[in-house]
């Protein structure tokens, strides 16, 4: 077994290493784009099964962008669904054998904290400008923008750490269980694992619309007040 | 622990890609397909709402015809009362006219047949008087009533005017007898008849049992008689006329 915190390298493109989380995302990029394609032909006024619960998923997701960033959540959908679907089947991608979830290698949680902590910024400039933005680091008093630097760094950080700590770990006591006792013991720990991976998904998916709504509202704030 | 960049940037480019193909494949599609519904459903909403409007004001349309209606059906319902009415009036009228002419009728009929009924009565009483007198005459002294009788045609004559008197002696006279009580009667009483008018006299004598007592004297212009006949014609007539 493999350390976690080690990746493999399957082949070379120039300079370029393609590791196997890359490859594994790319494949999963292909079923979902695939499958997405699919599901969302032949959509009518009168929906049926397929249509209902895909509105159906749509409607939660607006609904939980409205209740947690208080806002229209037609702007914001596209970022938070696509890295909520993209983190919830990386991890479920688990339970296929021999597939490494993509979310338990660091580059690619790593990766995902990075859109988030670029999402923040573009929404935050696009709700207040750059300057209602940089200003909103000096909200409520100057003496506060170390510590806004830092925070903005961190939760960035936490959200990386957090998601590769849960997943990695299941992957590593999936593959502890299964080299000590057998085939069939770890099913229990992989339905477990099911769980952590829908709870990790809606954890990051919620963390960074929290992050989004603080640094938009504080825009604005900032924005309003500079105005004034 | 190192970090692979490389991976990093590839896995950052593979996340925001998906991202940005799920907008297109998942996003969009679906939320078009409920804005389509939602549009489709305003839609339908907003004509079901011009569509209740437009039953409101049918409705209302129709509650005022309906009003109307009812005003007119208010109105016949008056007049027809009225001519109703008036009808019932002129039925009863012509009626009250009818049984008026009717009891009219009905009291001239009934006047008619009691003015018959009673003459019918008094002829029947004449007749009964009749024959009660000529049984009372049969049964009373026949001699006696036709010497009555021919004193009172002799009175008669006698109270004539002269004119009459001549007349009684000139022209061809008849004298009538209701019977011969005795032989030569006609003749005696031809006599005392001559006496009477102051001139011999010599009538033609006939025996006629229709005066059933008495005489009867006949010319062309004068007729004179004395008669139980007589007396029972004179009553019956004036029976007669105190009936009318």
């Amino acid at each position: 077994m493999n350390s976690p915190l080690e990746t493999t390298v399957l082949f070379w493109i120039g300079p370029v290493p393609i590791t196997q989380p890359v490859v594994t995302t790319w494949v999963m990029m292909v079923v979902i784009v695939a499958g997405c394609y699919a599901l969302t032909r032949n959509l009518s006024l009168k929906p049926g099964r397929r249509q209902a619960a895909l509105e159906l998923l749509v409607t939660v997701l607006d609904t939980q962008i409205r209740e947690t960033m208080s806002v229209e959540p037609g702007r914001y959908r596209t970022f938070l669904g696509g890295l909520f679907l993209f983190i919830l089947i990386a991890n479920w991608s688990s339970l296929i054998p021999g597939v490494e979830p993509p979310t338990a290698n660091l580059e690619t949680d790593a990766a995902l904290a990075l859109l988030v902590f670029v999402a923040v910024i573009v929404y935050g400039i696009r709700a207040g400008g750059v300057r209602g933005y940089l200003r909103s680091f000096a909200m409520p008093t100057p003496l506060m923008i170390p510590l806004n630097l830092v925070e903005t760094l961190t939760r960035s950080f936490s959200l990386l750490i957090r998601l590769f700590g849960n997943i990695m770990s299941g992957v590593f006591v999936i593959g502890i269980v299964l080299s000590l006792a057998g085939l069939f013991v770890p099913i229990p720990f992989m339905a477990l694992d099911l769980l952590t991976g829908l709870v990790q998904a809606y954890i990051f998916t919620v963390l960074a619309m929290v992050f989004i709504a603080a640094a938009v509202a504080e825009s604005q704030t900032s924005h309003g007040s500079g105005k004034d | 622990m190192t970090l692979d960049w490389w991976t990093l940037g590839l896995q950052t480019l593979n996340a925001a890609v998906l991202i940005w193909l799920l907008s297109r494949v998942l996003w969009r599609p679906i939320v078009t397909a409920i804005q389509a519904r939602q549009a489709e459903a305003d839609k339908q909403l907003s004509d079901a709402s011009e569509t209740a409007r437009k039953a409101d004001d049918a409705k209302a349309q129709a509650e005022a015809a309906l009003d109307q209606v009812g005003t007119r059906k208010s109105e016949m319902l008056a007049q027809a009362q009225t001519e109703a009415e008036a009808a019932r009036k002129a039925l009863l009228d012509h009626a009250r006219a009818e049984a008026a002419d009717m009891a009219r009728t009905a009291e001239a009929e009934r006047a008619a047949r009691a003015e018959e009924a009673e003459k019918r009565y008094a002829a029947r009483a004449a007749d009964l008087a009749q024959r009660m007198a000529e049984r009372i005459g049969a049964r009373l002294s026949r001699p006696a009533l036709l010497e009555a009788y021919a004193t009172d045609l002799l009175a008669q004559v006698a109270a004539l005017d002269t004119e009459d008197r001549a007349a009684l002696g000139s022209e061809k006279l008849m004298l009538r007898i209701s019977e011969a009580t005795e032989a030569g009667y006609g003749e005696a009483f031809a006599d005392r008849l001559g006496k009477t008018l102051g001139e011999e006299i010599s009538p033609a004598i006939k025996t006629d049992a229709e005066l059933i007592c008495g005489l009867a004297l006949e010319t062309k212009h004068l007729h004179l008689e004395s008669s139980w006949a007589a007396d029972l014609a004179r009553m019956r007539k004036e029976v007669a006329n105190d009936t009318q």
